[in-house]
Formats: C-alpha cells, sequence, structure tokens
C-alpha cells in the first residue's frame, strides 16, 4: 500500500496525540512491549498490547521506539533472532527455561540489587531499586586520591557475617578492584585506582558472607575520583 | 544470536540504541542513560570480572526500557516541550493553533479507533504507528490479504469517522 497524503496526515495525528500522551502507569511491562513490538512474544500477547496501544498514548509511543530500535538493529542479529523456525523454538526455549533456572540461582549469588532507600548521610550517591535485603554504605562522595589521607569505605554491620567482599568498579562497569575482610570496613591500598582519571565515578558494592552460607548484599553506591596531586 | 560479555562491547551496543531513540531534548542526558542501561545489566549478569555474555536483544531491551522510564519522568515533570517530544520530526512542531487541532484530531482519532471492529482497529493501530502492510500481517500473525484488507477497510471507516466529526484530513 502507497502512503497517500491522507494517511500522512493522520499517522501525523496519530504520532502527535501519542507523543503527548500522559502516563505509563498503567502500562504493560516495557519488556513486554518491546517483545510484542519486535515480534518475539507470542501472536495472542501482541495482540492484546496492539489493542491496548489504540487506546493508550504512553504505550503506542514505546511502542513505536521498540519497533524503531528494532529496525536500527544489525539485519543478521535481527534475521537469526526473528526468523527462526519452530522447532527451534521449542529447542530454544527448553533450553531458556533450564537457563532460567542457573540464572536466578545464580544471579541470586552475585551481584548487589539497587537500595530502596535514601542514601546514608555520609555516602556517595546510592543508586535506586528493589532488593530489600540490602545494607547501608557509608562510604565517601569523594575519593580524594594524592593527599595522603587513607580512603576507607565504611559499611553498616551485618548479624551473622562470616567476611565481607567489596567490590569497585569503573564507569564501564569494569572491575578495578576487590578485597575480602572481615570487619566493616575496607582502607583502599595506594595505587588501586591509579588508572582512574580525576572526575571519573566509580561503583562500589559490599557482599556480606554469612556463617551459614548465604549471602546479603549491600546498596550500589557512587563515589566520584579527585586528584588533588594533578 | 549476537552476544556480548566485556563491558566495552556492552557500552558499544547501548551508546548505537540510545543514539537512535535519543530525542534531542534529552541529548544532555545521554551518558546518564547509556550509564543506567550499563547498570541494570550489572544488576543481572553481573560486572565484567563474570564475563556472562548478554545477547543483542536483551541489551536494546535495556536501553529501551531506560530511555521509555526517562521519557516518562520528563513528561510527567512537563519538562520538555510538547512539540519536541521523542519521536517528532522538525516538521511536526506546530504553533499553538496548529497544537489545538492537533489535540482535537487526535482525541476523535482515537474515539474513531476504538469504534473500529477489532481486526480493522488491530491494523490501522499499527498501521498509524508506521508498520507496512507486510509487517502488519507478520504481528498480527494474519495472512497478508487478511492485514491488507483490515488496513484499507478500517482506513476507510476512520476517515469515515472522522469526517462524521467534522474532521476531513487533506
Amino acid at each position: 500500500m502507497s502512503d497517500s497524503p491522507t494517511h500522512e496526515t493522520l499517522k501525523r495525528a496519530w504520532r502527535s496525540g501519542t507523543n503527548r500522551a500522559d502516563g505509563g502507569r498503567h502500562c504493560p511491562d516495557d519488556a513486554e512491549i518491546y517483545e510484542a513490538a519486535t515480534g518475539s512474544a507470542d501472536t495472542d500477547t501482541r495482540r492484546r498490547i496492539v489493542e491496548h496501544t489504540a487506546r493508550c498514548g504512553a504505550c503506542a509511543q514505546s511502542w513505536r521506539l521498540a519497533a524503531e530500535l528494532e529496525r536500527a538493529r544489525p539485519d543478521v542479529v535481527r534475521a537469526e533472532e526473528r526468523f527462526r523456525r519452530p522447532r527451534d523454538r521449542f529447542l530454544n526455549g527448553v533450553l531458556a527455561a533450564a537457563a532460567a533456572v542457573v540464572a536466578v540461582v545464580g544471579i541470586s549469588l552475585m551481584l548487589p540489587r539497587m537500595d530502596p532507600g535514601t542514601p546514608p548521610p555520609s555516602a556517595g550517591s546510592v543508586l535506586r531499586g528493589d532488593d530489600l535485603q540490602q545494607f547501608a554504605v557509608t562510604g565517601p562522595s569523594e575519593l580524594r586520591l594524592g593527599n595522603g589521607q587513607p580512603i576507607v569505605f565504611t559499611w553498616e554491620p551485618v548479624p551473622e557475617v562470616r567476611d565481607y567482599r567489596v567490590r569497585l568498579l569503573d564507569d564501564e562497569l569494569a572491575s578495578l578492584y576487590s578485597a575480602r575482610v572481615d570487619t566493616e570496613r575496607l582502607e583502599l591500598p595506594a595505587g588501586a585506582l591509579s588508572d582512574v582519571e580525576d572526575g571519573e565515578t566509580i561503583f562500589w558494592f559490599v557482599q556480606a558472607e554469612l556463617n551459614d552460607g548465604s549471602q546479603r548484599r549491600s546498596a550500589t553506591a557512587t563515589s566520584t575520583v579527585r586528584r588533588v596531586d594533578d | 544470536m549476537a552476544t556480548h560479555s566485556a563491558p566495552e562491547q556492552i557500552r558499544q551496543v547501548l551508546e548505537r540504541a540510545v543514539a537512535r531513540l535519543c530525542p534531542d531534548w534529552l541529548q544532555s542526558s545521554r551518558d546518564d542513560l547509556i550509564q543506567t542501561a550499563m547498570l541494570r545489566i550489572l544488576e543481572k549478569h553481573g560486572s565484567g570480572e563474570e564475563n556472562r555474555p548478554v545477547n543483542s536483544s536483551y541489551l536494546y531491551k535495556t536501553a529501551h526500557s531506560v530511555m521509555i522510564d526517562e521519557i516518562r519522568r520528563v513528561q510527567r515533570r512537563g519538562e520538555t516541550p510538547l512539540e519536541t517530544a521523542p519521536g517528532a520530526k522538525e516538521s511536526d512542531t506546530e504553533n499553538p493553533y496548529q497544537a489545538t487541532v492537533g489535540e482535537s484530531i487526535s482525541a476523535a482519532l482515537r474515539i474513531c479507533l476504538s469504534r473500529l471492529a477489532r481486526s480493522r482497529r488491530l491494523g490501522v493501530t499499527l498501521y498509524l504507528q508506521g508498520h507496512r502492510v507486510p509487517e502488519v500481517a507478520q504481528l498480527l500473525g494474519w495472512q497478508s490479504k487478511q492485514a491488507d484488507n483490515s488496513v484499507y477497510r478500517g482506513l476507510s471507516d476512520l476517515r469515515r469517522c472522522l469526517k462524521g466529526r467534522g474532521f476531513e484530513p487533506a
């Protein structure tokens, strides 16, 4: 079908209206919209979400962005993922289910979720999220390097703890430093952040290994590096 | 399926995705959006130490989610002019009169759309969203003929309804 001016006018009016939409408070999950718009959800789900976008501007906008993003993906990737044979999809589904079980176990032992609460007064910016089992960190918001003063990270005590693992990541989330300690503080060794430049942000968090083998995680905090020796 | 494990690879994919979607009025937040997306991935897949591979689809989905969250946040706060909302092109910018008329047409469009038969409503909605008929067929699981009919007849119904409400798209 060719686009007549009339149809283009309608499309513009539609796009304009949905760009003005309030909301998102009652929308399906973003991931669900993305999967529907990119063809990876099942047909019933796609139809249900299209039906929703007909009356919900916020979701219509979300759908459009997902579709736009899908068009931007390299063809080879899209072709592999969108045109898999049904049998492949079934096998992949079985494998995905198995992988999901492994992933749930694995993720539960891994990195911290973000902090739902208010950042402690002395901490750097603490990132938000949905985990309820976290404990607070109280590190410096600025890491001043080169002034001869030690940099100390601290956090609230966790009952029944065996030891703590502290991790520092750079702004691309590559590991900068990692250490195990048995107290609620870590003094950063000199040179641990030697590759980090002035003004860069680092992320850090603590995992508490408990006596019963379980783990708890801290919030993830951010701190800015300041080189006073430069 | 393309997978990525190194943080720099992941970041590159996210940068491309965010660049594709990011409207002009959010350009100043672009790095923050990429960083937020990186952190979401970190939460689920671990840091660079673990090097757990993630596929492109997941990265794009994350970028989409981060972008939508930010757009909704900004829109809720009314921090951006409506004319420059995401997805709007330069030609979409309107003066106040056009904006008022546009709002009326949009409202009428929504009402008329809701009155179409379901199959036509689905087809027309996707068409208005920018999908071509073959994509409409694929997304709705229809034969191309069915998609063609639904979109054509749905658009015809829509225009008739709009005309009845005093709008006749030129």
